[in-house]
């Protein structure tokens, strides 16, 4: 699976309810009014060591920038929240009413008074350093990178390995980026293959540029959660039961947009990490929304249109949503359509702005019954109308990774019934993605693998082999045919597969092992063994790893060692039927036939039915007998 | 400086915008001392950049500022930083000039009288004066560029750099004829 990852200026609107101002008569005052907002609205970014330029906390700061806050709430710059009330119901919703807006003019038009001292509200409360508490793990990025004084905002990416060891759950991500004055928005993106590590050893400097991060994934966890900061957002605990798997050797990406202040800013981000015992129960998905082949846009053009659609095939409740585009973007909607027709608004955005890009969680989930289908149009203007085009004059403008590029996506977070389900919505999603995209790699080589989930081995064979054409060297794709191969019985072909992908990329340990194991099934034992030591060496506490190896030390009369591999495979995994009965026969082979029989009655205990194991429980306590 | 600066008459002042204020006696340096910034006859051309410690507009506009005041100081013009909240210290402004590298002349203008001599209304906004006969005469007030067009919407870059522009005809010896542009940026705010 591949994944994309990567803050807008509302515009008023008339249907706001009528303001409910004090009466005329009676005097509008900070202490009693205007506080109340300010400090629900405003003080959570503006106040020392957050990401606003000033405070507005007492009557002193609020006073001296009087005019600028009527005007900015009036424009309803401020507070920042792009979407459209009415299109989407939102957590953390940052939007003052009319009435409030009202308010605020009629105050500083009065002279902007602050009232008796009697009617001052406390001042508000904040909690200082990690929102959540002391995290369980603190991860901080090895070097410190410096944001130039001026010049364009910076899009840079920087890999933080996490330490430690086996597998935790993760039920909350917190980001501390530095200076929030610099870093306008983060996401963090969680890569366990190390493509973005590789990646970063190939650009000189302190992480690497780019807008967007492509990382290669093979599973849906973790990718499937929005983990995004940007300033004035509380720190997100997922919901119960959705806490989401951190394996050992994972690394954080954090792709973050960076703003020139005037001066350099060094920033070294820190990730706090807070762990749970619970393993997940409930497992969602992303589904991006996107059509970027089609972003192809004339200079000059003010009304360009991008849409795309996905047909649920599935019953799923919406989590969030995380609209995307660069600076040509201007309106961005997102919608779903019911069987019955009926119309449901995700989101809309009318005045898409990059800077305040967010991710958007339902304050409700929002249910959509199989059938639905998910809708993104977005409006792209490539005009010098448009201040913020990145070129100037305008020119044609297409998809890419550049700020002068544009894209277009709908991120859409969804929770099926069903953990399986989402083998459903990916077998969809793909074959969208290929109506889109004929022969696409990506949609073939992950179609592949959702067909393989489904128990569709020859269909999923088939997939493989299209994205094979479109990449003939892709080892993930070499490594995943030569699974489906074996799977379906044809061992020599899937023998050559894994071969391929071992040549093709060295390294690439899933190969070594799948090939190992697959030697160890053909019977070539001697020549599985150096596959099959690595493997251990790599992942100590497998125990099929350990007990491949010593099925095959066995096979190759190496008993004593074999022994102690498939001991400590019966430790790691007291429950594997194939590593009591290979224990078993390494001991029957050196005589100790009572702790032979005690391995082959243990695996019976687990299959009992298991015919190898049934013969040769009976020839060892034959055996016994007649001695 | 001290007494009535010659050259300077009332009328000017009271007709016309554009004309700066009598004698002045509240603009302050950092160690406290008045200071006049506008020019007198014979004197060099004056810029003064009204600017504030937390603006992050202003801050933006440092390394321009930087370079334009390293180009045309040569040439003769002579660079002030204008800081109009009179609750900004020196010892915040010093280190304000510091952190930006903003190594120019700064004056602070506790009673409003540079502002209300060029209405100025928010920082970042500059505004360019030339000595004459009549007394100091302001030629231009307003953006140091288009970048920000409005609160929340800037151009990737300007396309008129205006304060650039009005400096190279200083420096090229053309006549001007006064004129303003809008300035975008942080209000700022009247005195008590």
């Amino acid at each position: 699976m591949l994944l994309v990852a990567g803050g807008a200026c509302g515009r008023a609107r008339s249907e706001w309810a009528t303001p409910s101002l004090p009466p005329p008569a009676e005097a509008v005052t900070f202490n009693r009014d205007v506080a109340p907002i300010v400090h629900r609205n405003c003080a959570p970014c503006h106040r020392p060591g957050e990401a606003g330029p000033f405070s507005l906390l007492t009557y002193a700061d609020v006073r001296k920038r009087a005019d600028q806050i009527a005007r900015v709430t009036a424009r309803r710059y401020m507070p920042p929240w792009p979407p459209e009330p009415g299109y989407g119901e939102f957590v953390g919703e940052r939007r003052l009413g009319a009435d409030q807006i009202a308010l605020l003019q009629r105050w500083v038009r009065e002279g902007a008074p602050e009232g008796p001292p009697v009617e001052a509200p406390a001042p508000p409360r904040f909690t200082e350093g990690w929102q959540l508490g002391p995290p369980d793990l603190v991860v901080e990025m090895g070097e410190t990178y410096t944001v130039p004084a001026e010049g364009g905002d910076v899009f840079r990416n920087f890999v933080l390995p996490v330490p430690g060891k086996g597998t935790r759950y993760v039920r909350a991500l917190e980001l501390r980026p530095g200076d929030k004055k610099v870093v306008h928005h983060a996401n963090v993106l969680v890569d366990t293959t190390g493509s973005a590590r590789r990646r970063d050893a190939r650009d000189p400097g302190v992480g690497f540029a780019g807008m967007d991060v492509e990382l290669e994934s093979d599973r849906f966890e973790p990718d499937s959660h929005f983990l995004f900061w940007k300033p004035g957002t509380a720190a997100v605990t997922e919901p119960p039961g959705m806490a989401w798997r951190l394996d050992e050797g994972t690394d954080l990406v954090l792709n973050m947009h960076l703003q020139p202040t005037g001066k350099p800013e060094p920033i070294r981000p820190t990730v706090g990490l807070y762990f749970t015992a619970e393993a997940p129960t409930k497992f969602p998905m992303l589904l991006q929304l996107e059509h970027d082949g089609a972003i192809d846009i004339p200079p000059g053009e003010s009304h360009f249109v991008v849409v795309d659609h996905y047909d649920l095939p599935v019953d799923v409740e919406v989590l969030g949503v995380y609209p995307h585009a660069h600076y040509v973007g201007r309106d961005v909607q997102g919608s779903a359509t019911l069987p019955d027709g009926t119309k449901k608004w995700l989101i809309w955005i009318r005045d898409w702005d990059f800077a305040w890009q967010a991710v958007y969680r339902f304050a409700h989930p929002v249910f959509l019954p199989r059938g639905s289908r998910l809708e993104m149009r977005i409006t792209y203007d490539n005009s010098a109308g448009n201040v913020r085009n990145p070129n100037d004059p305008p020119r044609r403008v297409v998809a890419g990774n550049r700020s002068t590029d544009e894209m277009g996506h709908l991120w859409i977070q969804v929770l099926p019934r069903q953990r399986d389900d989402r083998w459903v919505l990916q077998e969809a999603y793909m074959r969208r993605r290929l109506e889109k995209y004929p022969g696409d790699f990506v949609a073939h080589a992950n179609l592949g693998a959702a067909l393989e989930q489904r128990g569709r081995g020859e269909e999923a064979i088939a997939e493989y082999r299209q994205a094979l054409r479109a990449r003939p060297g892709s080892a993930a794709v070499l490594n995943n045919l030569g699974a489906a191969l074996q799977a379906s019985g044809r061992l020599d072909e899937a023998i050559g597969r894994y071969r391929e992908a071992t040549r093709a990329q060295p390294d690439y340990l899933n190969a070594r092992h799948n090939l190992g194991g697959a030697l160890v099934q053909k019977g070539a034992f001697a020549e599985a063994l150096p596959y099959l030591r690595e493997a251990v060496r790599a992942r100590p506490d497998d125990a099929t790893d350990r007990n491949n190896l010593g099925g095959a030390l066995l096979a190759t009369g190496r008993v004593d060692e074999a022994m102690r591999e498939l001991r400590r495979a019966v430790e790691i995994d007291p429950d594997s039927l194939n590593a009591h009965y290979n224990l078993g026969r390494a001991l029957a082979a050196r005589g100790l036939r009572r702790e032979a029989v005690e391995q082959m009655e243990q695996a019976l205990r687990i299959a009992p039915a298991d015919p190898d194991a049934r013969q040769a429980l009976a020839e060892l306590k034959a055996g016994r007998a007649e001695n | 400086m001290t007494g009535a600066i010659p050259g300077r008459s009332l009328p000017e002042i009271m007709h016309s915008s554009w004309a700066a204020a009598l004698a002045l006696v509240s603009a302050l340096d950092l160690a406290g001392h008045p200071v006049d910034p506008l020019p007198r006859p014979g004197a060099r051309p004056a810029v003064l950049v009204f600017v504030r410690t937390d603006c992050p507009i202003a801050n933006r506009y440092a390394p321009e500022l930087r370079r334009l005041r390293d180009r045309f100081a040569r040439k003769g013009v002579a660079f002030w930083l204008v800081y109009p909240d009179p609750s900004e210290t020196p010892a915040a402004i010093r280190r304000h000039q510091r952190d930006f590298g903003l190594g120019f002349h700064a004056l602070r203008d506790p009673q409003h009288e540079l502002v209300k001599a060029t209405q100025a209304t928010v920082t970042p906004e500059t505004a360019v004066f030339v000595a004459s006969a009549a007394g100091p005469r302001m030629v231009y007030r307003g953006r140091i560029d288009d970048r920000y067009v409005d609160f929340g919407r800037s151009r990737p870059v300007p396309t008129s750099r205006d304060l650039r522009e009005v400096l190279q005809a200083l420096a090229a010896g053309s006549t001007l004829t006064p004129r303003t542009t809008p300035a975008v940026g942080c209000f700022i705010a009247p005195l008590e």
